[in-house]
């Protein structure tokens, strides 16, 4: 099971199972990606993102979700940790306000 | 999630399957000369937005893959006089890192820019002609 799971300002634990993100967004005190188990908490409180990156070839009606990630927004930084789909690599990106990336991975044995 | 291509022809806007070097869409291309230009866009209407738009090469056709063979560029218009002047320096080999991938700016929130795409066969290379095929990269929510 792969998803991203929440606990909300009012304590209730939300998951991207049962809602869609842009309704609970801007209400979330702490955030995690449950990748099979292995948990990615994020800092309680913070501003955060979601997401996944998908590959659609031209004229295909489906989509493949190639990495999935959790963030926070801390100032004009965005700080990523981001899942490949397939291999269960772990990289940490940060982007700036120029979109400048930087980024380092370790190897995520996968279970 | 369902992705929609569009690609421009008549001045309407209409979902398409693929693209083919040699008889549809790029229409016949000798060496040395370049295609007609295409004129496409994604749009994914069941995602709330679409951010971080890339669009990679991954497929040449049959044709030999040059520094200025395939053509790409991009406006928030759609003008039939434009020609792109950038090119794709490499085949992505669907990597999503992939260094070759062409970041594409959104036009709202569910659409991208659109794409300006053509064909350049340089001079004594054999075209054979197939099915280019490129793809989109995007992040959702």
């Amino acid at each position: 099971m792969k998803r991203w799971e929440a606990t909300a300002e009012n304590g209730d634990f939300v998951t991207e199972d049962d809602l869609n993100w842009e309704l609970v967004k801007n209400k979330v005190k702490s955030l995690a990606l449950n990748n099979n188990g292995q948990m990615i908490k994020l800092p309680d409180n913070c501003e955060y993102i979601q997401g996944k990156t998908a590959s659609a070839t031209i004229g295909s009606n489906k989509i493949d979700v190639e990495s999935r990630f959790v963030g926070i927004i801390l100032g004009n930084k965005t700080i990523k940790i981001r899942v490949d789909e397939k291999t269960n690599d772990i990289q940490i990106e940060i982007e700036d306000e120029t979109n400048h990336l930087h980024s380092s991975r370790r190897k995520e044995n996968s279970n | 999630m369902k992705p929609i291509t569009y690609i421009v022809q008549d001045g309407k806007k209409i979902q398409i399957n693929y693209l083919d070097a040699k008889s549809s869409t790029f229409g016949m291309v000798a060496p040395f000369e370049s295609s007609q230009t295409n004129i496409i866009q994604l749009y994914v209407p069941d995602a709330a937005a679409i951010t971080n738009i890339r669009l990679a090469l991954i497929n040449t056709g049959g044709i030999v893959f040059g520094n200025s063979t395939f053509g790409i560029d991009t406006r928030s218009f759609i003008d039939l006089n434009v020609v792109p002047e950038s090119f794709f320096q490499g085949v992505s080999n669907k990597s999503v890192n992939s260094p070759y991938n062409i970041k594409i700016s959104n036009l709202n929130r569910s659409s991208s820019r659109y794409v300006y795409l053509n064909v350049n066969i340089p001079i004594g290379q054999e075209f054979i002609g197939g099915t280019i095929r490129y793809q989109w990269l995007f992040d959702y929510a």
